[in-house]
């Protein structure tokens, strides 16, 4: 489920451009004369935006140069059907989102909900509405102690390039939907954190739920998606040492249990698994100029089917951001995790992530970010021999011009490519977005 | 009798020389200091208390004494403003007037740009532009910490803009601007 977080933090689906990971401000940046101030309603604020845009993108299937130029093909039960190539398409987006904060002296409650609104000019079936809610709390017992309580959903559209909505045909052909895949993705926790003094211990349960809509092939077949449905429940537990004043130690384990919906997927393969992660790592604060969290640990998933590969893998991971100047901010980001797929001969995938972002106020009202990211995603095979592992990588560039304190322009641009064991799977896509955005 | 001129031409030297020299011991400009409008004056004409006072430079440049009327004084040094008053005094009012001229206080410096308080300031004798930007509240964090521009009135025109470090001295009636720097 991690990955899918990943993914609703970027914005859009097709014209995912700018960050991969959530980047701080700049922390010299915030209070200046272009800070929106919100809207204070009650004991409230509210951060409206809503952002207008043309977005351009040349292979919005995520297909390779080699697929097939052929208009029609004949599928294997005789069906015709008519061939996606790598195809560009400029479109129409609207960007939209509200943040709520509270204001109180005990206690929090805040909120987020963002709508993603695409309409393409000739590829109609990959117009898009995506949408999000969420609501987080904290409820204060005393000093040092307080519940924690978190309720969201998403509903979106898969992404053309996820390998579990597209599947290869020989070397020339992939199959996929006439429209992308969407799913409701839903979420809900306690949890409950104890600081006395210099030790604090933290526990949470969570429980995620994952649903997906069918779609039609190009073939005109029905898929059914009701075997990638499933469920997610975990429980976390934490305890954390303040070594000095900002820095402190923690240790942190989760035990969870990915549960399908359907004992056995459409291949027949039973999914379901159990799984840990232990981590050790610390957080520090050096003088406001190096802010971040390391830690390593081990991982470790489990299936309940004797056929299915088990995942086992040693845990890294760091997230900091650098402050080299006034002025700029680097961010560093390491993961990783195991995650879901539908692939017939792999029981899931260790996806490792390293991704850097540079951000930099140029002027006050001028914002520029450049960022880089790559995965390899090594699926854990069933079969002895066989290999499946895919390289992904990512740049952007954006430029923010803040024209006031309630407009701001900006300028997206991001390459991302995918090279893979599985030639067929491979792309390169180029995405550009320009839009027109106020805020409150 | 000629002694008695001997010691009266020494104590006339002393005496016209007296305001400068006077000056110099409490800490005035020197001679090249340049007046301005802002500055209040304290002078003396030797046994005339009616001309004797404070005077302060208005904003177009001039200050008014009693029967000589308006003076232009921005742009002229002391020693050419007392050579003026000696000038307009002579010999309509008196026959040999001795004039001395003390600066009681300097027009202000003025700071703008990245600093945390920009405004004007009351010039002290002896500070550096990193002593204005301190007293200012400091940098910003965008501003560039290198040199400042500042910009001075020669007389009545417009002043142009010149690149100074930080260890330079202040002078009465600088416009400082700390500017921003894009890396």
């Amino acid at each position: 489920m991690t990955k899918l977080r990943t993914i609703i933090t970027a914005a859009g689906v097709s014209f995912t451009v700018g960050t991969l990971f959530v980047v701080p401000q700049l922390a010299y940046s915030q209070g200046n004369d272009y800070t929106p101030l919100g809207i204070h309603k009650g004991s409230f604020y509210f951060f409206p935006v809503v952002e207008l845009g043309i977005g351009y993108d040349d292979n919005v299937f995520r297909l390779p140069d080699s697929v097939d130029g052929r208009d029609v093909i004949i599928g294997s039960d005789g069906s015709t059907a008519s061939v996606k190539t790598r195809q560009s398409d400029t479109a129409v987006i609207m960007r939209g989102s509200v943040a709520m904060n509270s204001d109180w002296n005990r206690h929090a409650l805040n909120g987020l909900a963002t709508m993603d609104l695409g309409k393409y000019s000739d590829l109609s079936s990959e117009d898009f509405g995506n949408y999000s809610l969420g609501l987080d709390g904290r409820l204060d017992v005393k000093r040092g102690n307080a519940f924690t309580s978190k309720i969201g959903t998403t509903t979106r559209n898969e992404s053309r390039s996820s390998v579990d909505s597209r599947e290869p045909e020989g070397n020339t052909l992939i199959v996929f939907g006439e429209e992308p895949t969407r799913y409701t993705f839903n979420y809900v926790g306690v949890g409950y954190k104890y600081n006395p003094a210099r030790l604090g211990v933290s526990a949470n349960l969570d429980y995620e739920a994952i649903n997906y809509d069918d779609v039609t092939n190009i073939f005109g077949q029905n898929v059914d998606n009701s075997d990638r449905n499933r469920t997610r429940p975990n429980a976390t537990a934490r305890i954390g040492y303040e070594l000095m004043p900002q820095r402190s130690l923690y240790i942190e384990g989760q035990v969870y249990n990915i549960d399908y919906d359907s004992q056995f997927d459409n291949n027949g393969i039973e999914r379901s698994s159990t799984g840990y992660k232990t981590t050790a790592g610390m957080n520090f604060d050096l003088s406001n100029l190096l802010v971040g969290d390391v830690f390593v640990g081990y991982l470790e998933q489990n299936y309940d089917s004797d056929t299915q590969a088990d995942i086992s893998s040693s845990l890294f991971g760091m997230g900091l951001t650098w402050f080299p100047t006034r002025l700029t901010s680097i961010d560093f980001r390491l993961d990783r995790n195991v995650e879901e797929s539908t692939e017939a001969t792999a029981s899931g995938y260790l996806s490792s992530t390293a991704g850097v972002v540079i951000k930099h106020e140029l002027k006050r009202n001028i914002i520029l970010t450049a960022d880089a990211d790559y995965t390899k995603n090594e699926f854990q095979q069933n079969v002895e021999g066989r290999k499946e592992n895919e390289n992904i990588t990512g740049f952007g560039l954006e430029g923010r011009y803040l024209i006031s304190r309630r407009w701001f322009t900006s300028l997206q641009y991001r390459r991302e490519s995918r090279e893979s064991d599985i030639a067929i799977q491979e792309y390169t896509d180029n995405r550009g977005l320009l839009t027109l955005g106020v805020n409150w | 009798m000629s002694r008695f001129f001997s010691l009266s031409l020494f104590l006339s030297l002393l005496l016209l020389f007296a305001g400068p020299l006077y000056a110099a011991a409490n800490n005035q400009p020197d001679a090249n200091y340049q007046l301005g409008a802002g500055d209040k004056l304290s002078i003396t004409v030797f046994n005339q208390e009616d001309l004797s006072g404070e005077y302060t430079i208005n904003g177009s440049g001039r200050f008014t004494m009693p029967f000589i009327d308006k003076i232009q004084a921005a742009g002229l040094t002391i020693p050419d403003l007392i050579e003026l008053i000696i000038g307009k005094l002579k010999p309509d009012y008196l026959l040999n007037p001795r004039v001395s001229i003390e600066v009681l206080n300097f027009r202000p410096y003025y700071i703008i740009g990245e600093v945390s308080s920009p405004g004007a300031y009351p010039f002290v004798e002896g500070i550096t532009y990193l002593n204005a930007v301190a007293i200012a509240g400091g940098f910003s964090y965008r501003a560039r910490q290198k040199y400042v521009m500042v910009k001075r009135k020669d007389d009545d025109a417009e002043g142009k803009e010149v690149k100074l470090k930080l260890n330079s001295f202040v002078l009465p009636g600088d416009i400082i601007r700390v500017t921003e720097r894009l890396f």
